[in-house]
């Protein structure tokens, strides 16, 4: 874990090693990108959540919040503000 | 009833990745048993273990795949998908309907049982990895076998300990019998070699610190392993009717229970349960050529389950062979009654037994017709194998040729 890299930076690096393209291979994603366009399940949420509270020694409450992720925007959004309210 | 024949075979352990090159290490008395080399907090007393040295997960399974498959349970796939292309069954029709997947498990995934309490407890953590449940489910092996062939026929496992593979082909092979499934892949596995399991096995002080050599005088215990073995059994005309070749016939299976010591075996459960599986079998003792027996290695086991060979077998004691291939894998606990079976299944086919390794000198009260240490060549009608567990729970198999 280094401090030079910005939180965004790092949650994004935890949620992509979850994208995969149908192939297999990663594809170019952008804020706008749809989670169902890259297979992002539910199951992998789970499993980027787990990552990122064991990373930032956090707690994340899954709320009804949750289910209106619809973007990669989002979900970076949704996690950094976790993340920032609990390291402020 | 229906005839239940065997179609494929499929195994890992220390032995070797598959049933051939395990075969063939069994044959050359090469065993598996060696240093335990595995990550420890504290250092450990027991040295010995028959591990896979050469088992790399990512070689078989993807990272995400990892996520969700403890050691045990990626055995058991890795054996049933050995069995099943070795059978030629093809689950893309409508057999998979009618397909059962039976699979023993002592311990369920105990890696991650451990990985899981090592975190919370000792580097106390509040957290655990979101997959440990399913990780950790005696079942798993069988259902990721399901999901991965879409085997939608009934599905799940037996646990007793020791003999749980044992009692997993048995029922697999009363399913196919009375005509419920068609098919069935059948087995067990367990990975019981790391930190956290090796030391409850230590505190009951029955592992040997120099070999395992089950019913000699010199013997000093038994030796974990670890792996899997599963097999493919089918209704006999079902087989035919596919052209699929055919190792033997499964003809008879024995079971019950001690009704003893939670620990300490009796002799008449054990007889009980190899006289039952000949009367299942239609075998008289004299038709029987081979005994895989559960020989652990301990004092306990090698006498009970000599004096209950003895009883049941009366003067045809003295031409039965006899052997304990944990000699060479390993005691792979839930697992081993099918890795054995795997073992005996080719002794059957090839007419070569293979042998009890550093067999020294039998033990007075271990007196029977040993396969030491080499192979040996003969023809073979029928074999039985013991799976003999703590809590007095056991089951033998039969299998003939056909």
């Amino acid at each position: 874990m280094s401090n030079d890299i910005s939180v965004e930076d790092r949650v994004k690096e935890i949620v992509t090693k979850y994208i995969k393209a149908d192939d297999g291979s990663t594809p170019e994603l952008t804020r706008e990108t749809e989670l169902q366009t890259v297979n992002l399940e539910s199951l992998d949420l789970i499993e980027i959540i787990f990552e990122v509270e064991d990373e930032f020694d956090i707690d994340i409450e899954q709320d009804e919040k949750t289910a209106e992720l619809k973007t990669l925007g989002d979900v970076l959004d949704w996690l950094t503000t976790n993340i920032e309210d609990q390291t402020a | 009833m229906h005839r239940v024949v065997i179609t494929g075979v499929g195994t890992i352990s220390g032995l070797g990745p598959n049933l051939n090159d395990s075969w063939n290490a069994a044959l050359s008395g090469k065993t598996a048993i060696g240093q335990l080399d595995i990550p420890s907090i504290q250092p450990l007393r027991q040295k010995l273990a028959a591990q896979i040295h050469s088992y790399k997960p990512e070689d078989h399974f993807s990272a995400g795949e990892l996520a969700l498959i403890d050691r045990f349970s990626q055995f058991i796939i890795l054996s049933g998908r050995e069995a099943i292309a070795d059978s030629g069954i093809d689950f893309s029709t409508d057999i998979a309907e009618e397909t059962a997947v039976l699979t023993g498990s002592g311990l369920g995934g105990w890696e991650t049982i451990n990985e899981s309490a090592k975190k919370v407890f000792y580097d106390q953590k509040p957290r655990v990895h979101p997959f440990t449940v399913p990780k950790i489910m005696p079942s798993a092996g069988s259902s990721h076998l399901t999901m991965e062939y879409g085997i939608t026929g009934p599905a799940f496992t037996i646990s007793s300990a020791c003999s749980s593979s044992g009692h997993a082909i048995g029922e697999a092979f009363e399913m196919v019998r009375r005509g419920r499934v068609k098919a069935a892949v059948t087995g067990g596995g367990e990975a019981p070699l790391i930190y956290g399991g090796i030391i409850p096995w230590q505190a009951l002080r029955v592992m040997s610190s120099t070999a395992c050599r089950p019913f000699c005088k010199d013997r000093d215990g038994m030796i974990l392993g670890e792996g899997a073995g599963m097999l493919v059994l089918e209704e006999y005309e079902y087989a035919k009717s596919r052209g699929a070749r055919i190792y033997g016939e499964l003809c008879g299976y024995g079971l019950s229970s001690d009704a003893g010591d939670i620990v300490d075996p009796s002799p008449d459960g054990a007889a009980k349960s190899v006289r039952k599986c000949l009367v299942d079998a239609q075998l008289n003792p004299e038709d029987v050529t081979y005994i895989n027996a559960h020989g652990t290695g301990t004092t306990a086991n090698d006498r009970t389950e000599t004096s209950a060979i003895r009883q049941v077998f009366g003067s045809a004691v003295d031409d039965v062979w006899v052997s304990s291939t944990k000699s060479l894998h390993g005691h792979a606990l839930g697992g081993a009654g099918a890795i054995e079976l795997a073992l005996t299944v080719r002794a059957l086919e090839s007419g070569i037994l293979p042998p009890t390794v550093n067999f020294t000198e039998a033990d007075e009260e271990c007196q029977l017709r040993h396969v030491a240490n080499e192979p040996v060549e003969t023809k073979v009608k029928a074999v039985i194998s013991n799976s003999f567990a703590f809590g007095g729970l056991n089951a033998t198999l039969a299998i003939k040729a056909i």
